[in-house]
Order: C-alpha cells, then sequence, then structure tokens
C-alpha cells in the first residue's frame, strides 16, 4: 500500500464517496496488523505494544502528509479505532482458542484491567465481553460507543478523538464519562446477572 | 435501553458528575424523591465512573507469540510454494520460497507487493524493466529471476533467495577493522558501478539491501524494484493522472529524490555516502530530521553533512581527513557536487587505502556561490515536477533496443545519430522561432501547440542521454520563452540547468547559456534582483571558460546591460551595452543583427540619458541593418520601430509616431501572436501617443487591449499591470468616465504601495518604468 493510495481513498471519502471508506478499513486493518507483526519480530522482552503507537505509525506510513487536511486525518483514526478494535477482539478470541485447546500462555493484567476482569484468562475475556457490551451500547448511543473504540481501543486522546468523531471535546468527555460508567458497571455485575437494559 | 430514556440519563449524569459530592447528593436526594428508578440508575453509574483507574488508560496489548500467522504461508503463487515470511518493507513483504514444479530445486526470496498498489502499472513495468534486470550479471548483485501475478492478484517479483545479514549488523559481529569496512564497501561500489553502466540505478540503497553471506561475499537486493513500484514514475502506457508518494527510505534517499525531482545516479551516490558514513561511525548523518523528507531537504539547504571524525565512535581519528571529505563530497545535497559516478567516489576510497593523495575536495565558497545562484534561480516552479506523458510505445522499445544491444560501438553509434536528430531539430525549430527568422507566420499558434504536446515525449525519450535531454530542455524552454508561454519556458528551462549541472557540471558554458537565458525570464517577469545574479554568473562563467573576445561573452555583457538600464541604472548598464557592442563588431563586423541589437539597446540609454539626438541617430542605425539582415516584418525590426517612433513622439512629432507604434504592433501580432508580451507594450505605448493628442477614448481602446493582454500573462502584482491600470484609469478620467476609472486607479496604486513603501520612491519608478517600457532588446 503506498501512501498515496490510502490518501486518495480518504479524499474520496472526504468528498462524499462512501465506498471509499469502507475500502480503507481492510487496508488499515491489514497494515495495523503487519505493524504488530514486525514489532514482535523483534522480539524484545516484556514488549507491549500499544495500540495508540500502532495507530500513529500506521498513519505515519498510510498517509502522504502532503496530501491530507484535518479531516482526512481524522477519518483516518476514525476507521484505525474501528480496525484496532476487531485486532484486538479477534486476537483475543484466538487467545481463548487456543487457552481451551491446551494453550498455557498466561497474559499479564493490564491497569485498567484488574478491577473488572475476571480471575481466569482476565485479557481475553474481559476483551471479548468489552466487545458485546460495546455493541449493546450502541444499540442506543453509537457516539458514546464509536468514543470508547477510540478512547480505549485505538488509544486516542481526547482531541484525537474529536477529530476522529467530528465532534467537539466536551462532548467527547461526556460521552466518554458516561459510557465507561456504563461499561464498568455492567462488567462488575455477574455475568448472566440483570442489567439495565 | 430507551434512547429516551438514555437521553435523561446522559444528561443528568453530566450534571452530577461534575458536581461536589455535597451538590451530588442533595442533587441525588431530590432524585430519588421524583424518580425512585432513574436515581438508582444514576447511582450506581456514578459509583462505577468513581473508580479511579478503571478503563482509563487505553487497552495495552501483549499478543505474545501468537498473532495470527501470515495466510500465505504454505501457499502456492505461481510456481512457487512460500516457505518462510523473511521480511517486510514499504513495498510488501518478502518469503522464503520455493520452485514447486520440480523443474528447479532453487530456493527464492518471492516479494509479493501490498495491497492496493497499482498492480497493472507494476506489471507493465515490469515487463520492460524485466531484461534489463535480468541482464545485470554480476556476483555482488542478487538476481532477478522470475515475476508475476499472484491469484489475489498482487504482483510479485521473485530473486535469488540471500541466507545473509545486512552489511551493518555484519560489519558489528564480526568487528571489522577500517581497513576491512572500507574494503567491503569497495566490493559494493563494483555491484553499483556494474548496474550503473547497465543504466540501472538502485534508487533504495541501505544495509537491509546489502546482505552479507557467511563467507563473506556481498549480495546487493533489489536492484531496479524502487523504480519499478515508484508510482511517480511515470506508467509507461497511458498518462500519469494522479501524482502519488514515493517509497522511500528515510534516512538513505538523497534530498532530489525527497524534493521528487529527477533521480539519477547521484542518488545511489548519496545512499553509498550514507552507507559509508554509517559503516565508519555506526551512525546515519541525519538521525534527527532522517525521517521528516521536509526537515531533511530544509536541514539540507543550510547545513552540510557532519563530518564522520566529529562523530563519537572508534575510528574517529582515523576518519579525520580524507574520509570526511569522501563522504562529505558523496552527501553533498548538490547532486553536480557529489562524487560524479559511483567510480569517482570508489576510486577516492581506494585512493586513501592505497595512501594517495584523493582527488576530492572539502566544498569551497565557489559551491555556496553556485548554490544560490541556484536556490534563486529555480525558486520558480520546483514543486514537484510531475509530468503527464505521452510516450509512444515503439519509442521506448526502440530505446530498449538500444539499452540492451550494449557494445561500445553500438552505443558509439547510437549517440552519434542521436546528436545528428537533435541538429536536426535545431534546424526544424529555429524555422518556426519567430525571434530567428523573418517572415510573416501566421501559424505561430499551431507551432505553439505542437511544443506544448510534444515537450513531454520528447524530453522523455531522452531520459537515458541526459546531456541531449539538457539541450532539448533548453531548446524547447527558448522556443517556448520566444512565444510567451513564460511558465512552461521557466521550467523547462530550469530543468535544462538542472541537468547541466548534473551532466556538465558547474564550469561548462552551456551551463552559462542556461543561466543566461534563465536571467531573461526572470528579467520577462520583473524579478529583477535574480535576473541580475544569474545575468552576472553567466558573464563570470562566460568570462573564464571562453574569454572575453566571444560572442556569448559580448550576448552577457549586453544583457547585463540591459538589466541595469531597466532599472533605470544607466550609468551602470551603458559601459556593458558598449563592451557587448565593440565585442560583437569586432568578431561579427559592423552590420549584423546582433550588432544592432546593440545599437538598439546602446540607443536606448543614451536617449534615457538625455540626448535624444543621439539617440534616434542610433535606433536609425539599428532599424536599418535589422530591416536589412532580418527583412521589413520581424519582430527585432519592430522592437526598433517601436522606440524610435517613441524619440519621434517626444520631439514633439505624435503622429508619425503613431503610424510607426501601428506598424510595430502589427509586426508583432504577425510573428508572435496576438497575446505576446510586446503587443501589449505596443499598444501601451500607442495609448499614450493618443492621451497626447487628447484623444481619451481611442487612447482607452489601446490602452485595454494593453491591460487584457497582460492580465493574462503577468502575475497580478505585476509592475506592468499597475503601469496598464494608471495609463487606462487616466484616459479614462480624462475622457469622463470616472466610475471605470477608479477601481484601476486603485488597483494602481495597491500594486505600487505593495512594491515601494516610499511614495516619492514610487513616482520616481513611475517615471523610469514610463521610459523603460521603449526598452526591448
Amino acid at each position: 500500500m503506498s501512501p498515496g493510495d490510502i490518501t486518495s481513498l480518504l479524499v474520496s471519502a472526504e468528498r462524499g464517496d462512501a465506498g471509499a471508506l469502507d475500502r480503507v478499513l481492510p487496508l488499515i486493518y491489514e497494515e495495523l496488523l503487519e505493524i504488530a507483526r514486525r514489532h514482535l519480530g523483534r522480539e524484545r522482552a516484556g514488549h507491549t505494544l500499544t495500540p495508540t503507537a500502532l495507530v500513529h505509525e500506521a498513519y505515519l506510513k498510510l498517509v502522504d502528509q502532503t496530501r491530507v487536511s484535518w479531516q482526512e486525518r481524522g477519518q483516518f483514526l476514525g476507521v484505525a479505532s474501528v480496525a484496532m478494535r476487531r485486532i484486538l477482539v479477534n486476537h483475543a478470541r484466538d487467545r481463548r482458542r487456543l487457552k481451551r485447546g491446551g494453550g498455557d500462555v498466561l497474559l499479564p493484567l493490564t491497569a485498567g484491567l484488574e478491577v473488572a476482569a475476571p480471575q481466569e484468562e482476565p485479557n481475553a475475556d474481559f476483551i471479548i465481553r468489552l466487545d458485546a457490551l460495546l455493541d449493546r451500547l450502541s444499540q442506543w448511543d453509537r457516539r458514546a460507543a464509536r468514543v470508547v473504540e477510540c478512547r480505549y481501543f485505538a488509544g486516542l486522546d481526547v482531541e484525537e478523538t474529536a477529530l476522529a468523531l467530528g465532534m467537539g471535546t466536551a462532548t467527547v468527555k461526556r460521552d466518554w464519562a458516561l459510557a465507561r460508567a456504563w461499561l464498568l458497571r455492567e462488567l462488575q455485575g455477574p455475568p448472566g446477572a440483570p442489567t439495565s437494559d | 435501553m430507551d434512547p429516551g430514556r438514555w437521553q435523561t440519563i446522559s444528561v443528568l449524569f453530566a450534571e452530577l458528575h461534575d458536581l461536589d459530592p455535597a451538590g451530588r447528593a442533595a442533587r441525588l436526594a431530590d432524585l430519588e424523591r421524583r424518580d425512585p428508578d432513574l436515581h438508582r440508575e444514576l447511582r450506581s453509574l456514578l459509583a462505577a465512573g468513581d473508580q479511579d483507574g478503571a478503563l482509563e488508560a487505553p487497552l495495552s496489548w501483549d499478543p505474545g507469540t501468537d498473532l495470527p500467522p501470515d495466510p500465505m504461508v504454505q501457499q502456492r503463487i505461481g510456481p512457487y510454494r512460500i516457505l518462510e515470511r523473511v521480511g517486510t518493507g514499504g513495498m510488501g513483504v518478502v518469503y522464503r520460497a520455493r520452485r514447486d514444479d520440480d523443474q528447479f530445486e532453487q530456493e527464492v526470496a518471492l516479494k509479493l507487493v501490498r495491497r492496493g498498489m497499482d498492480t497493472e502499472n507494476i506489471l507493465t513495468r515490469f515487463r520492460f524493466e524485466r531484461q534489463i534486470l535480468a541482464g545485470l550479471d554480476h556476483p555482488n548483485i542478487a538476481r532477478l529471476l522470475d515475476g508475476g501475478a499472484a491469484p489475489d492478484g498482487r504482483p510479485y517479483l521473485v530473486m535469488e533467495f540471500v541466507a545473509g545479514v545486512p552489511v551493518d549488523v555484519w560489519c558489528e559481529q564480526q568487528a571489522l577493522s577500517l581497513r576491512s569496512i572500507l574494503e567491503l564497501f569497495l566490493t559494493i561500489c563494483t555491484a553499483v558501478q556494474h548496474a550503473h553502466r547497465n543504466l540501472v540505478v538502485h534508487r533504495d540503497l541501505k544495509p537491509a539491501n546489502i546482505l552479507v553471506l557467511p563467507d563473506g561475499r556481498v549480495k546487493l537486493l533489489d536492484f531496479g524494484i524502487a523504480k519499478m513500484l515508484d508510482p511517480t514514475v511515470p506508467d509507461l502506457t497511458r498518462p500519469l493522472t494522479r501524482p502519488g508518494a514515493r517509497l522511500l527510505t528515510p534516512g538513505y534517499a538523497a534530498p532530489e529524490l525527497l524534493k521528487g525531482e529527477r533521480a539519477g545516479t547521484g542518488v545511489d551516490v548519496w545512499s553509498l555516502g550514507v552507507i559509508l558514513h554509517e559503516l565508519l561511525t555506526r551512525r546515519r548523518p541525519f538521525p534527527d530530521v532522517e525521517r521528516d523528507p521536509a526537515a531533511l531537504a530544509s536541514h539540507l539547504e543550510r547545513h552540510l553533512a557532519p563530518r564522520p571524525s566529529t562523530c563519537p565512535g572508534r575510528h574517529a581519528r582515523q576518519l579525520r581527513g580524507d574520509l570526511d571529505v569522501i563522504t562529505g563530497t558523496a552527501l553533498h545535497p548538490d547532486p553536480a557536487r557529489r562524487f560524479p559516478s559511483v567510480e569517482a567516489l570508489a576510486e577516492d576510497v581506494r585512493r586513501h587505502l592505497d595512501g594517495l593523495p584523493i582527488a576530492a575536495r572539502p566544498a569551497s565558497a565557489g559551491y555556496l556561490a553556485v548554490k544560490f545562484i541556484r536556490r534563486n534561480a529555480l525558486a520558480v516552479g520546483t514543486a514537484s515536477a510531475l509530468f503527464a506523458v505521452t510516450l509512444v510505445f515503439a519509442l521506448v522499445m526502440a530505446g530498449q533496443a538500444a539499452r540492451i544491444g550494449r557494445q561500445a560501438q553500438e552505443v558509439a553509434l547510437q549517440r552519434d545519430r542521436a546528436e545528428k536528430v537533435t541538429g536536426l531539430l535545431i534546424d526544424m525549430f529555429d524555422v518556426s522561432d519567430p525571434m530567428i527568422t523573418q517572415g510573416v507566420r501566421g501559424d505561430t499558434l499551431r507551432v505553439r501547440e505542437f511544443l506544448l504536446l510534444s515537450q513531454d515525449a520528447m524530453v522523455d525519450r531522452l531520459d537515458e542521454e541526459p546531456e541531449l535531454q539538457a539541450d532539448i530542455l533548453h531548446l524547447y524552454g527558448r522556443l517556448l520563452g520566444n512565444l510567451g508561454e513564460t511558465d512552461r519556458s521557466l521550467e523547462l528551462t530550469r530543468r535544462g540547468l538542472e541537468a547541466r549541472l548534473q551532466t556538465l557540471g558547474p564550469g561548462h558554458p552551456d551551463v552559462a547559456r542556461s543561466l543566461d537565458y534563465l536571467g531573461t525570464l526572470h528579467q520577462g517577469q520583473g524579478a529583477y534582483a535574480t535576473a541580475e545574479s544569474l545575468f552576472t554568473a553567466a558573464l563570470e562563467l562566460r568570462r573564464s571558460t571562453l574569454g572575453v573576445h566571444h560572442l556569448e561573452t559580448a550576448e552577457s555583457f549586453n544583457n547585463l546591460g540591459v538589466l541595469h538600464g531597466v532599472q533605470g541604472r544607466y550609468d551602470l548598464g551603458r559601459p556593458l551595452i558598449e563592451e557587448g557592442l565593440r565585442l560583437r563588431r569586432a568578431l561579427l563586423g559592423p552590420r549584423h543583427v546582433e550588432v544592432a541589437q546593440s545599437l538598439n539597446n546602446l540607443a536606448v540609454a543614451t536617449w534615457a540619458e538625455g540626448d535624444a539626438a543621439e539617440g534616434e541617430a542610433l535606433f536609425r542605425e539599428a532599424l536599418a541593418i535589422r530591416r536589412e539582415a532580418l527583412g521589413a516584418r520581424h519582430p527585432y525590426v519592430a522592437n526598433t520601430l517601436n522606440n524610435l517612433a517613441r524619440v519621434v513622439r517626444d520631439r514633439g512629432d505624435p503622429r508619425t509616431a503613431e503610424s510607426m507604434f501601428l506598424e510595430a504592433v502589427r509586426i508583432w501580432e504577425e510573428t508572435l501572436g496576438p497575446r505576446h508580451s510586446s503587443v501589449s507594450a505596443g499598444y501601451y505605448n500607442l495609448g499614450l501617443v493618443a492621451e497626447s493628442m487628447e484623444d481619451h477614448e481611442r487612447a482607452a481602446g489601446f490602452l485595454e487591449r494593453c491591460l487584457s493582454i497582460d492580465r493574462g500573462n503577468l502575475p497580478p502584482g505585476h509592475p506592468y499591470i499597475a503601469d496598464g491600470a494608471l495609463a487606462l484609469g487616466k484616459a479614462l478620467l480624462a475622457a469622463g468616465r470616472p466610475e471605470q476609472a477608479e477601481p484601476l486607479l486603485r488597483e494602481a496604486l495597491d500594486i505600487r504601495i505593495a512594491a515601494a513603501q516610499d511614495t516619492v520612491e514610487v513616482r520616481d519608478q513611475l517615471e523610469l518604468l514610463a521610459r523603460i517600457r521603449t526598452v526591448k532588446p
């Protein structure tokens, strides 16, 4: 993928070509995975990838910076956040399958996960549950679910999220606070217990 | 969840979230009374939201080693089975693969191009380039074996598999001595030299593409691949419609590549310089700015590469001197000041190893002067020089055949033929150059169209003949410039200069020709300071290479003199014009057209300095020679006629003056086309004459035509537009049409104010500019 191609797709999307964004998603998905593979290839001990770094690296690599406006940067980040969520969720699913198949890799907990995650296979299960909850949230508040995608899965900061979703930073902060509270509450409830649906 | 209810929750949550605990408790208590369900909902959400840390940091990700495996492994692509993924790069993924049809037991490297690149284009290029690349038979170059399209349509290239380590890693692992590093580097140079002799430029040399096998043999990978995959290299079969970004490796790409300019063998010299620097010091020369092409390009405008000996490292002391100079010369931002070839670079490294003096010299003040001139001269139109191409298939094929049949004799024959063709072309075009030939031509427009359409194809066809290409660029530049296509002309002339600097070096008289014509173009655009530095450089270069007694040196004296005159500095200009006249008379005899040009220019200066009678006599002499040598209806005849008319008007004979001006305008219109800048100058003068006879409507008519032509040809703030607008405004005012006059007068004033702060100076300039309008070489 050359920077020119992605950029052209983003520019077409900006001009209203709805199909262009759909074509961008698999490209960005693949690129993010590609970058992750390369990082892993370096086999640094204890190396964790942050989605933030992945997304930014993909942006630098895929987008011809001389041709994009802020809107297109926003669109890239928006699509990348969707791709990042898919990668992380797919990976978590693979991981869980592996574990059930007898694998014995235990993933370290990350700061954000300790509170709510169940005891076993915290990371993978947690991500999968979070994913399902986000799907639910997006049924009535798609915007808030997208904010979570950007902030949590893609590691975008408030300004980048605002850019990606075309909204103000104050709204991002509000949506984030509420969605986060809701997710945490739903995560805490024992699986299967009644929730406020 | 009901969206309406969620909306309510959302509003209340936002409100409560920001309250202090006391306020929040009060608000919650209030809510509990009114809507217990809503209260419960909010309380639980607020409690969940108050947990510090949870979900706050973005997800971090430790994928372990079990990322989804590359789906290509074990797949078949063409006759190859993919065995293992061995690397990735900007262009795609590289696999180790094996031929799977029992034909050969051979392991290969299969490079699968990234999804989304222009498959068809790459495959077309591949078909064109494969013969050449396959012909690169050198023990240190990994061979290109095959290529095609994978089942999913992506192009792939198959190369000899090299199980080696990158050269930088090798040097590190083996802890090579300085001498061994340099010897290894020489081997690399030999391979690159071989490719260059076969007209293949690598364009992406870097340690990752230079592998060393366990037995110490070196293999260079990916020759010619970068060009094949570069979306900015024009497609061979269709016009390029969309610019794309180059695939560059930051840190190793030459500045001209970063700037999107044409890339010759010099880009490999640069990359080799970076590699040498890196192997010697273990760091690249521009680590801080290398990732950002724009930052690197601007850094290089101001800084030269650091000397290896100043970098911390083992060999620092041994690097001082020769090796500093060698890397500095390879890493010169100006390709013309770099080693002219990889051979030259290698030769200096070899001489250093043998303890002999090297040929490269540290960058000098002379370089800085040339660079200054270039920067100023090239300011116009340096934006990425991408051109739509109309390439004729057959011509490409012919070019290929010539490159493949590369016995020295044949190459010499080709060159001979090419030179003859160029000669013919120059003759042919000279016939249609209105400034050179006499005669009435109605087909100027068609010539213009033909030139505009053919320029790219002509230039591109000569890609492999840089000297010829430079000549053609210069020729097209001049022809289009004479036809008033200033922008195109500037661009082509500039590229011609670039090409000459690159192929001939800065000390060649042809470079002076380019500088001189660029000066003429800038003068025409009102960029007098730039024009002056260009003319001065051309004069100096000609004096030092051709001597004073040379027609081109005479031309430079003339042009620089005229430029001073145009700026009102007749005291400076006159002696230069006189020197040009003296030289031309001595070299050409008294009645040559070039002598007439000098006479015309001297007449302008003489008249401007106040000697009207002597000025008129000189104009008449020039006119007579021009009519005699060029015929009655040549644009040069019109130039002198126009000037003579100005003198005649000033001595109080406006009717005679008007008929002379009119004749001049007619000649220009016939020979140069109706929108040429000379035509506008003629109408300007006609307007002033009519005005002086109090015929305001007639004056306004002339001046409108003048202004309309100038607006079409010149940038909005050009002084000529101010002249035209001012004169037309005055005429309209006098004709009793103030409402039409006002916007023009304002426009003129705005331009003048922008051009000079001091109104007294503006008034002086107004006077000068009015006089300058008569000056046409």
